[in-house]
């Protein structure tokens, strides 16, 4: 209906899946991190402060609010710096990216949190503190290099996650347009295609079947990277939980 | 009296939590330029009447309003409006009613869906993921259908796109077998309920029709639901397997589970009494659990076109209407928040070492 080639399509989405997958994870991780390992290293108000925030994201309709940031930010945003004016180009995929990214931090900094007070309070810290590290020091150079591996195993884990909530924007229509080569994208066409067309509809059911395929084989193995990683990282909790 | 204080104290978070996530919310609808909002407000009638010339107004519009005010003005007079004149989460332009009224008349056909798809999805995925536990810590069963059920629901769950499932099932049953027809009802009990004597009482089809006494409705509307709901519940399953599953077998490997088999007991009723603990790891995520049911009413009410809460979100995104837009995005935010306080209350039932 739209002379694309499906094969095409599914091909070149590959590239897409990879970049908006990991970049998001790689955006949301960064936010995570910082937030969770500042709340988890000074206590008080600090940490009850940041982790109210934290609280308050987990009762974010996440879906709704992706529409609303999706809808809403404009393709070019300018940014008034006072003497110059710097322009944002922001692509359709930079949109759905900022959404994703800004809904999915909150896990990382609860995770993150726990466990820097879990290390926070072993001696090889006290020692690093003896010997007169800063407390930054202490905590970029000895607390989060302990304890950043599960948080790294949570990331490999949601990377799947990450590409099927993209599709499932770019398929209710809030994709990057055309001209991009997008799984979700391509599915929607399938869709549309399939549900108001009068010819016999058998005939197209490959449009879904090809791109749903891709997706699908790209999300099983992110997924299954993440539970190996997750056993060599922690091999005694996944002996116990039988992943 | 510990239930009272804890629920005037989770009351004050939740104000507190829902003014945060309010200010976040208006704070991204107000990337929106001043014009473009402005625009919003010139009806589709008044653009017929007026014609284009219309537009030139636009910039006097948007200073009437109060568009070009710096962003914490605008928000606390949308506070000031919304908490003490009642202003019902705003207008909707494309509904041309209020918010809540627009979001209240949709919400039967969302919640009819919750209420068939949750008992499975929560009762259906215990049993099958204590099954998978027993299978696990007896290495046997390996083959067997349940098994297989499992195999497939994890799968489906983890790594098929529910947008992806539900065509799939909706190419199969609508389009090549001709069973169901996508929507609420036939056309037949539709005009029924349009045009004749039917009382509305609820809002859920099937309860309305029981009520009114036409039973052949109830059958329309459930075979109407079927598909929806059968979808919805295998993509939510496999979290609930999931989750039980391993939190079970962690259970079991506790020294009290090992005491209890080698006091002679036998391997179900351990699991019985482990089951209890394994329910404390389920309600830690049921609030991903709400979340994610949340996105996936919005599909499949957008795939097998149910018009409810989420085909509204959808409709509301596509055609720019953001009072619409951020009072859905608020009124789960209520939904979600008062969610947690149940679950924090049923926390303490489940397991008496909780303190309120």
């Amino acid at each position: 209906m739209h002379g694309y080639d499906v094969y095409y399509g599914c091909v070149w989405g590959v590239r897409t899946a990879f970049y908006i997958s990991i970049l998001t994870t790689f955006i949301a991780l960064a936010i995570g991190l910082v937030i969770g390992s500042i709340a988890g290293y000074f206590e008080g108000v600090v940490d009850e402060f940041l982790m109210r925030f934290t609280d308050a994201f987990f009762a974010l309709p996440g879906l709704l609010y992706v529409l609303l940031i999706v809808t809403v930010l404009p393709l070019e945003y300018e940014l008034n710096l006072g003497s110059f004016n710097l322009t944002i180009a922001l692509s359709g995929f930079d949109r759905i990216m900022l959404a994703l990214a800004v809904i999915g931090w909150p896990p990382y900094a609860r995770l993150i949190r726990g466990e820097i007070k879990k290390v926070k309070e072993q001696d090889f810290v006290e020692a690093a503190k003896a010997i007169g590290c800063s407390r930054l020091r202490a905590l970029t150079r000895h607390i989060l290099p302990n304890s950043i591996n599960p948080v790294l195993s949570l990331a490999f884990l949601n990377i799947g996650g990450v590409i099927l909530a993209a599709s499932t924007v770019s398929f209710l229509g809030f994709g990057p347009g055309t001209g991009y080569a997008e799984w979700g994208t391509i599915i929607a066409n399938g869709r549309s295609l399939l549900v108001f067309t009068t010819a016999d509809a058998s005939q197209f059911a490959f449009l879904l079947f090809i791109p749903g395929a891709f997706l699908s084989a790209f999300v099983l193995g992110w997924s299954l990277l993440g539970d190996t990683l997750r056993t060599i990282i922690d091999p005694v909790l996944a002996r116990r939980i039988g992943i | 009296m510990r239930l009272v204080s804890f629920l005037v104290k989770r009351l004050v978070l939740t104000i507190f939590t829902l003014l945060l996530l309010s200010l976040m919310i208006f704070y991204t609808a107000s990337f929106l330029p001043p014009l473009i909002k402005a625009r919003l407000f010139v009806s589709p009638h008044l653009f017929q009447h007026h014609g284009p010339n219309i537009l030139a107004y636009l910039p006097e519009i948007a200073e009437r309003y109060g568009l070009y005010d710096p962003f914490y003005v605008q928000y606390l007079n949308w506070l000031k409006v919304m908490l003490i004149e009642g202003g019902a989460l705003g207008f909707s332009y494309l509904h041309n009613r209020w918010v809540l009224d627009v979001i209240l008349s949709s919400f039967p056909a969302t919640l009819e869906l919750v209420m068939y798809s949750a008992p499975i999805i929560i009762f259906g995925g215990i049993k099958l993921g204590v099954y998978s536990a027993m299978r696990e810590h007896e290495k046997r069963g390996r083959g067997d259908v349940v098994d297989f059920i499992i195999r497939a629901v994890t799968v489906l769950g983890y790594s098929v796109p529910l947008f992806f499932t539900s065509l799939l099932a909706l190419s199969i049953f609508f389009l090549n077998l001709h069973w169901v027809t996508v929507g609420r009802l036939g056309n037949e009990a539709e005009f029924f309920v349009y045009f004749g004597v039917w009382n509305s009482y609820t809002g859920f089809y099937t309860i309305d029709a029981l009520l009114n006494g036409q039973f052949w409705i109830f059958l329309d509307a459930l075979k109407h639901l079927a598909l929806p709901v059968a979808t919805l519940t295998i993509s939510m399953l496999a979290v609930v397997v999931k989750i039980t599953r391993s939190s079970i077998l962690g259970e079991l490997n506790q020294t009290y589970a090992i005491a209890a088999r080698a006091k002679g007991l036998r391997k179900m009723e351990v699991i019985s009494r482990v089951k209890r603990n394994a329910m404390i790891s389920i309600l830690t995520i049921s609030s991903i659990l709400f979340a994610n049911m949340l996105t996936g009413i919005v599909v499949i009410e957008y795939t097998f076109s149910i018009n409810g809460v989420g085909a509204l979100a959808i409709n509301a995104a596509k055609r720019y209407d953001f009072a619409l837009l951020v009072g859905l995005s608020l009124f789960f935010c209520i939904i979600f928040t008062s969610i947690n306080v149940v679950v924090d209350i049923v926390y303490t039932y489940i397991d008496p070492r909780v303190k309120l």
